[in-house]
């Protein structure tokens, strides 16, 4: 296969206490989530860490990165939690490989003993937060209707005073939102004060357009780029940049997202089923069945499933008109968003005219900020 | 609601620890060139001309690359992971959640 997997977005619950309007899982194109396991149970898990240490001897890896996630994985509640990862770390024990634990939660169930358990279990927690009260609840509400930004604060509140908090926990993600000006986000980056701000575009493609035009992301990316890098802040991170800029300079980046390299991420549901990254999602129904189960699938039997495969070419899959781009290599036309009403992804990024543009700056802002000599030898 | 305590920052090198994700195939690490790239092949990087740069972000990759370029067998420092997200999709990978 073109690389082995080594990220594993694991399922451990199905459904979610938030009914945010933008979620690939539940609010775009694909419904097949009723049909999942609400929880993740102990006979998957212990196929599923099976499957993942069979792939990672096969392929000669040291380690993997075992992601909880959902739905909200908190769902799955504390018991469950700490008998997955014990299920994993056992099935794991003396094999030569390292299972590395994170989760991405929405932040509205954390209490004191669950960051006590993040501790203890050597869980890394991500949590997404979408800006200020009025933005942040434009989007992530509850299933009557209810904002949660309260909640989420008081959980960044609660890891931030936990006085182990910054072993687990040191960055937030944000969906973008342009109606939030760019210095206003910075303004509420600064109040939260965390180390790491990541930002996602809206997941959409040529078919499922994003929600407010194209130029708009292009202004706010730029302009929120200029607030960060003018600050010049150290442990102040936005991963977004800091991967373009890094891969600028021909240093390797771990995201799927950008970059196009071939894709080392795959998704395990509930019952063990075994898809591509979930942002396919925004595409059409049903599209990340892929029809294999680690049940009877090894993992490296996925590599002659066509998805699998495309994805796993990263940008020597994109289009003509990509392929031409000079910012090929740093965009790398994220495989959901070139999604076409002639039902190919051999389209540029729906995001193309934002990207670009992005890209470009990005990569001026920076020529400009080389020392002169330096600049003289790279450029 | 009451205002979230300023904790104290990380230092630098733990947070570069917690929150990168790096690769950890080879052949994730064959990157191309492109016309948006700098090239750093050849070029020995100062603390002096590391020093002189203005912003924290570009020094960062710049230290990082160099380091990287001058190694033979690009080995990567597999304890620097984070969260997904990227993966954007954790990270970078973007989040259900």
């Amino acid at each position: 296969m073109g690389v082995p997997f080594s990220t594993f977005v694991v399922k451990i619950a199905s459904r979610c206490n938030l009914n945010c309007d933008y979620c690939y899982m539940y609010n775009l194109q694909d419904d097949t989530y009723r049909n999942q396991p609400a929880v993740m149970l102990d006979d998957v898990t212990e196929k599923c860490s099976s499957r993942i240490l069979e792939h990672a001897r096969q392929n000669g890896l040291s380690s993997i990165h075992f992601i909880m996630h959902g739905g909200e994985p908190l769902l799955a509640g504390k018991k469950r939690l700490r008998r997955i990862v014990e299920i994993v770390r056992s099935k794991f024990l003396d094999s030569g490989v390292e299972p590395r634990f994170s989760i991405q939660s929405n932040g509205t169930l954390v209490d004191e003993e669950w960051i006590e358990l993040f501790i203890e279990l050597g869980i890394r927690i991500g949590i997404s937060v979408d800006g200020p009260r009025q933005v942040h609840d434009r989007h992530r509400r509850d299933h009557r209707g209810n904002g949660s930004y309260e909640r989420v604060f008081d959980t960044i509140r609660l890891l931030q005073n936990h006085p182990r908090g910054q072993e687990v926990f040191s960055n937030v993600l944000a969906v973008v939102d342009t109606q939030i000006s760019p210095d206003a986000m910075h303004a509420f980056w600064e109040d939260i004060d965390v180390v790491g701000f990541d930002l996602s575009l809206p997941h959409a493609n040529h078919v499922h357009k994003p929600p407010r035009p194209i130029e708009e992301y292009r202004d706010w990316l730029i302009a929120f780029f200029d607030g960060w890098f003018d600050r010049n802040r150290p442990n102040r991170h936005v991963r977004y940049f800091d991967n373009m800029i890094r891969m600028m300079f021909g240093y390797p980046v771990s995201t799927d997202n950008i970059g196009g390299k071939p894709v080392d991420v795959l998704v395990i549901e509930t019952d063990g089923s075994l898809e591509p990254t979930d942002a396919f999602k925004c595409c059409f129904d049903g599209v990340t069945k892929l029809g294999a189960n680690l049940v009877d699938t090894r993992l490296d039997q996925l590599a002659s499933n066509p998805m699998i495969a495309a994805f796993q070419e990263g940008a020597d899959g994109l289009c003509a008109q990509c392929q031409q781009c000079p910012a090929r290599d740093i965009c790398g036309g994220y495989m959901p968003h070139r999604y076409g009403a002639d039902g190919s992804f051999m389209h540029p990024s729906v995001y193309c005219d934002a990207l670009l543009p992005l890209v470009e700056h990005i990569h001026s802002r920076v020529s400009e900020s080389l020392p002169e000599k330096v600049r003289e030898q790279v450029v | 609601m009451a205002k979230i305590r300023k904790s104290t920052p990380p230092k630098q090198d733990t947070c570069r620890k917690i929150y990168y994700t790096e690769p950890t195939n080879k052949k994730l690490l064959e990157q191309p060139q492109t016309k948006l790239s700098f090239d750093l092949g050849g070029i020995e990087l100062s603390q002096d001309q590391l020093a002189k740069v203005r912003s924290e972000a570009v020094r960062s990759a710049m230290a990082a690359a160099a380091g990287l370029l001058g190694r033979d067998d690009f080995a990567i420092d597999s304890d620097m992971f984070s969260t997904f997200s990227t993966f954007s999709t954790f990270s970078t990978f973007s989040s259900a959640a």
